[in-house]
């Protein structure tokens, strides 16, 4: 089984930078982040009660979750087909994850404290107003910054990781939505009578071809629902 | 609950997960009266959470140190179960995975039900690096044959000489290969490794009161129609029909209780609820509380004082500990990007497989390895999208956004395929567990202790499968992108697989065993083991089918002699 546990982000780098870099802002490490210390779902959680968010208190505020919101409709902008993340509910879906009383929550819930009084400062710097108030073009000048910067060191190491770390949860947020099954191309599976068909017509079309034009066989291949061919067989493994 | 569960019981079976609940299930057809002691809680079928979505649990459903392997899994297993927990000698990082639930891990457990081959039962012969074990293929057919009957198996026949096929009677049609599992049976087969549709403990015709599956839902969470099997839905409910049983749930067994004879008379245990101590008393006792489990419970069953527990003359309970040593490596298709979409979801198990094949290799000492693998395949569009699993299709093209990351991240969604190695441990010194001298659980009692090494057998066994999957997913046209770092890194946790058996040892030999060849505790004549612990060896077979087997036959041993009065 893969390993049923990973930490989304990785950890952030705890180093504080508070001098100033012409032209960057310094990390506001010294932002209060709320204390969360209630309880999880438990072992046993009544999956019936409990719905898409977990049953702790929620600590972001509004303006956190616009900010947010505005980060991930950056990310995977709004296309003629799919919804921008914002309208999909990606902030409330941040206010449970930094709002859990997880450990691998934490990082994240420092990280929007912080990051988004750094933003809000980096946007003053750059462009004299906050982050809200960028226009897109701005924001993505900033985001870009980030992106590209080293997380390992250099004056933009947190900016770096903040932006690693929302990505990602932007990313895995959108594509578990409906909406974003749907942008992906996702074929949900659907209760079936009888057997499993295995894949469609075009998909087979698409297998045959490219086993074909790998010089492999495909007539001894179980193909499609029962009754299969038993033509094939292995007998290395007899006892001589 | 009440504390004192007093009545005439002929069995009490502790653990109601593969071995006991098929312990359960023959005893009572056998006319045996029995008590279920589980530590978890029951879990009615309708209150499986089958067709919920990811986005429709707190944190998009992702394990926690709640639920470990996911909101929604149905085992409700964890590592760190908060009320019990277990440490490890220094360096060694033991992953032991345990249920706390009506079914156990068969619950949640990935279905592949491979027999074990007349090989597998005499290593001893074959390399001498591990006993024979204490009955041939031939013995346990019958058994297998039985299990199979009741457990529901789909799958075709391999027609090879080390993997025996299930009667066509009971043998239940083959689920469809998907695509990229028809890629791989194709290159495997070309490169000379065999691949077949593989036996999964899923019904794709009805059983008795259960339904075929309907390739929707994840099996992982439980499956509510009986169609994936498990204890809980499959066997319990049978037991329940006799009338002959009664299960205790929430309740944890602490220790066997003995009489001045030296002969069991029931089991403590604790109310996990409230803390309240209680004993159940029966003319006899089945351990099947998964193998180190069981082997705690021995062990903390001893005289006040007496580090030896409980069974354990030979000194062997804890000892010849394994796991199944694994490693995957990851193909990237170039191919297989942007390819046609549709419903690849299937029974949400693997398919396919490829079994061993190198059993003449081996004999001819070709091979610096001694013991086989199996390959498991997966991943594709198989699975509905999972949070931490986007990344892989997010950033390939660096930390990249906006216009176009969406067309990217649809581009590779699908092209992914990995080959999954699980292979046979050869049980050394170094791998046991024991009770800890400090540590202990909520309720006093001490913890479980683990001490673990890998051998070169396994390093080796790992190199290679990194050789031969890389050979396989190049053919295939593929590019591996991950898995075949240095053996030592690569290899799976200590524990990781799951498959934790052999701390109770069935042998002929009453010095070196726990068990006689029946289950059947050398030292308390009226003591069973019927999970994984009594597993001689720990074949790359996975373990679930040989575990039911053998508790399917050994209740029949046990059942005959509290019938004639033996007991
Ligand atoms: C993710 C996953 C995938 C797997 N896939 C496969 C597979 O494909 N094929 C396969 O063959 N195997 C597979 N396995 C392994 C399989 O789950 C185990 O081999 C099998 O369940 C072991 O049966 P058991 O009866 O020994 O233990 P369990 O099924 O773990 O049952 C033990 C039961 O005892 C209870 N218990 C423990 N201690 C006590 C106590 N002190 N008092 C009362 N009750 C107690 C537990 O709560 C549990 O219900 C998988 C396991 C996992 C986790
Ligand atoms: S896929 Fe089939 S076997 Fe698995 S849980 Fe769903 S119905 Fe049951």
């Amino acid at each position: 089984m893969a390993a049923a546990l990973s930490v989304v982000g990785g950890c952030a780098p705890k180093s504080i930078k508070t001098a100033a870099v012409d032209g960057i802002a310094p990390w506001p490490s010294n932002i209060a982040v709320p204390e969360v210390d209630h309880a999880g779902y438990g072992q046993f959680p009544d999956y019936f009660e409990i719905g898409e968010v977990g049953p702790w208190p929620k600590i972001l505020s509004d303006q956190h979750k616009r900010q947010l919101e505005k980060f991930a409709d950056l990310i995977l902008p709004a296309t003629e087909t799919a919804p921008a993340p914002s309208d999909v509910g990606i902030a409330e879906f941040f206010d449970d994850w930094v709002s859990a009383p997880y450990p691998w929550m934490t990082d994240t819930r420092r990280t929007v404290h912080h990051g988004f009084a750094w933003l809000d400062a980096q946007a003053e710097l750059m462009f004299k107003t906050k982050w809200l108030d960028l226009s897109d073009a701005q924001a993505t000048e900033i985001l870009t910054m980030m992106s590209e910067s080293s997380r390992e060191s250099g004056p933009l190491t947190q900016p770096a990781w903040m932006y690693k770390n929302l990505r990602e949860l932007t990313i895995g947020a959108y594509y578990t939505t409906p909406e974003g099954e749907v942008d992906l191309g996702h074929v949900a599976a659907q209760p079936l009578t009888g057997d499993y068909p295995g894949p469609t017509g075009e998909a087979l079309d698409h297998m045959r071809d490219l086993i074909l034009s790998l010089d492999l066989e495909w007539e001894d291949l179980p193909v499609g629902p029962p009754p299969y061919d038993t033509s094939y067989a292995f007998t290395g493994d007899e006892p001589k | 609950m009440t504390n004192v569960v007093n009545e005439d019981y002929d069995v009490v079976v502790v653990g109601s997960g593969g071995g006991g609940g098929m312990a359960a299930y023959r005893l009572t057809a056998l006319g045996v009266k029995v008590c279920l002691v589980e530590q978890g809680p029951n879990q009615a079928p309708e209150d499986i959470p089958m067709f919920q979505r990811n986005d429709e649990a707190p944190l998009r459903a992702i394990g926690t140190p709640d639920k470990n392997w996911g909101y929604f899994d149905n085992g409700i297993c964890g590592t760190w179960l908060p009320d019990q927990p277990y440490t490890s000698d220094e360096g060694v990082d033991f992953t032991w995975y345990r249920a706390q639930v009506v079914g156990g891990r068969t619950n949640h457990y990935a279905r592949h039900s491979p027999r074990m081959g007349p090989y597998d039962f005499i290593q001893g012969d074959l390399d001498g690096l591990s006993p024979n074990w204490p009955v041939t293929y031939d013995e346990m057919k019958p058994y297998y044959d039985a299990t199979e009957a009741v457990v529901g198996i789909s799958g075709v026949n391999t027609g090879m000489y080390n993997h025996p096929g299930t009667p066509e009677d009971i043998l239940q049609p083959a689920i469809a290969p998907r695509a990229y599992e028809l890629l791989m049976m194709a290159s495997a087969r070309k490169v000379g490794v065999p691949a077949f549709q593989r036996h999964n403990a899923i019904l794709t015709r009805n059983l008795g009161d259960r339904l075929a599956c309907f390739y929707a839902t994840p099996c992982m969470r439980g499956c509510s129609i009986g169609a994936a099997f498990s204890s809980s839905t499959s066997l319990i409910p049978l037991a329940d029909k006799t009338g002959k049983l009664t299960i205790v749930t929430r309740a944890k067994v602490c220790t066997v209780e003995t009489g001045a004879d030296g002969k069991a008379t029931g089991v403590t245990f604790v109310d996990t609820q409230t803390g309240v101590e209680g004993r159940i008393k029966a003319r006899s006792v089945v351990l099947a509380a998964s193998a180190c489990a069981t082997a705690q419970i021995l062990l903390t069953s001893g005289k006040a004082g007496s580090k030896d527990g409980l069974a354990n003359n030979s000194g062997q309970v804890g000892r010849n500990l394994t796991d199944t040593p694994a490693v995957r490596v990851t193909g990237k298709f170039a191919s297989l990007e942007n390819r046609p979409r549709y419903d690849e979801f299937g029974a949400n198990m693997d398919h396919i497989y490829m079994p061993w094949w190198g059993y003449e290799a081996q004999k001819k000492g070709v091979m610096d390895f001694p013991r086989g693998y199996h390959i498991e395949v997966g991943q594709g569009f198989r699975d509905a999208p999972e949070l931490n699993a986007m990344q892989q299709y997010s950033d390939r093209n660096g930390l990249v956004f906006g216009e176009g990351l969406r067309d990217e991240i649809r581009r590779h969604w699908g092209s992914f395929v990995y080959l999954d190695g699980r292979g046979e441990m050869v049980a050394n010194e170094k791998s046991y567990c024991a009770l800890d001298s400090e540590m202990k659980n909520k309720w006093g009692y001490p913890v479980l202790r683990f001490s673990f090494e890998w051998s070169d057998y396994e390093y080796n066994q790992i190199e290679h499968m990194q050789e031969t999957f890389s050979a396989i997913i190049e053919r295939a046209g593929g590019e591996v992108v991950s898995g075949l770092g240095a053996s030592k890194d690569e290899i799976s946790k200590p524990g990781g697989m799951v498959h934790e058996v052999g701390t109770t040892r069935m042998g002929t030999d009453p010095d070196a065993t726990v068990c006689n060849p029946y289950g059947q505790c050398w030292d308390v004549d009226n003591l069973y083991v019927m999970d994984g612990g009594v597993l001689p060896t720990n074949p790359h077979k996975n373990p679930t089918l040989h575990i039911m087997a053998l508790a399917y036959r050994n209740s029949e041993n046990l059942a005959e002699r509290l019938r004639n009065g033996e007991i």
